[in-house]
């Protein structure tokens, strides 16, 4: 019954994310809202981690199984891929590398150096 | 057909991971990802066998449909590292605001700038966050999911492989620093390296990986209702 317990927990929150997503003015993914919620919820001391521990280590250890479908309906679009491969791999590329050196450069300098502030 | 049963594309999905995730196992690097290698399998199934994605993924989405759950179940990750630092923490949410933002901007910035379609450039748009977040702003942006999830996977491959080792040569030494920086940039992909470099990047990492997925979502969905997408 722990499986179960847990996965009533992570399901009713996702369940009131969407609920809330719907009510929203602005179009915030339902699952985002959840973690949100979630998060609180660990946090304020609500729900405890170990009763939702069961079904989310399932979720979160196979997360890239769960990916692998999505990523096999990228075989419609190759040709599309193709044509715009090189603005594709210079926005991926740049971008990456521009977010990486500027959060990591800002943290240095601000966290301090120990890493604890 | 036998394809045309939901268990075609449930079983080919979990066998085809569930080798791949040996192979790599055997081999460890981070080229040998078991999601890139495990779809390569199964478009070259598909096209082999002459199967329809629509046939095939009446049992992936069997699989996908619990990418929703799996982003709520993040929120363990995620209040783990908040709980023991809460000093730090509003600094911290304000770089990775800053990280997720300029990843927004530059990614469109630069597709529009060497002439991408608008489908491709839209699609691009949510590439740094985790999948799940990512696929829910793709439909949002009017972009492709399926084409959002490649771009995801291939920004967090590229964080994975060349993130710390380019911070290093940046002189960014500070564990926490390179944390944020990975999850920001390269989401669940780039927390799996943070894994291995310590336990202060994995904790940081996963935070910023759960909060630039709700940063950007927050800044997609306001721009979205101002009409700038």
């Amino acid at each position: 019954m722990e499986e179960v317990r847990s996965l009533s927990i992570l399901v009713g929150f996702h369940l009131l994310g969407e609920a809330v997503s719907a009510v929203l003015p602005v179009r915030i993914p339902g699952n985002v809202l959840g973690l949100v919620l979630l998060s609180s919820a660990l946090l304020t001391g609500i729900v405890r981690e170990e009763s939702l521990a069961p079904a989310a280590d399932v979720l979160l250890g196979n997360l890239m199984l769960l990916f692998t479908p999505i990523v096999v309906g990228t075989m419609g679009f190759v040709g599309l891929l193709g044509k715009e491969l090189v603005p594709i791999l210079v926005a991926l590329v740049g971008s990456t590398l521009a977010v990486l050196l500027i959060t990591g450069k800002l943290s240095d300098a601000l966290l301090g150096k120990d890493g604890r502030k | 057909m036998i394809a045309d049963h939901p268990v075609f594309g449930l079983a080919l999905t979990v066998i085809a991971y569930y080798t791949a995730g040996r192979l790599q196992k055997r081999y460890p690097h981070p080229l040998v990802n078991p999601l890139l290698i495990a779809s390569a399998a199964i478009v070259v199934v598909l096209m082999t066998l002459g199967i329809e994605y629509e046939t095939y993924n009446q049992g992936g989405r069997l699989l996908s449909f619990w990418l929703g759950p799996a982003t709520v179940a993040l929120a363990i990750p995620l209040s783990r590292q908040i709980r023991p630092n809460r000093g730090g923490i509003p600094l911290a949410l304000a770089i990775v605001a800053i990280g997720s933002t300029v990843a927004v901007i530059s990614a469109a910035y630069l597709a529009v700038a060497l002439g991408a379609s608008s489908l491709v450039t839209r699609s691009l748009i949510p590439k740094s966050v985790t999948t799940p977040i990512a696929i829910e702003l793709a439909h949002l942006v009017g972009g492709t999911p399926s084409l959002t999830a490649v771009f995801v996977v291939l920004t967090g491959l590229l964080g994975n492989l060349i993130g710390p080792e380019l911070l290093r040569v940046a002189g960014v030494r500070n564990p926490q620093a390179v944390g944020l920086a990975l999850g920001t940039a390269s989401h669940g992909i780039g927390t799996a390296r943070a894994l291995h470099e310590g336990p202060e990047q994995a904790g940081s990492s996963s935070l910023a990986m759960g909060w630039a997925g709700i940063w950007t979502a927050i800044l997609i969905a306001v721009a979205h209702a101002i009409g700038w997408v």
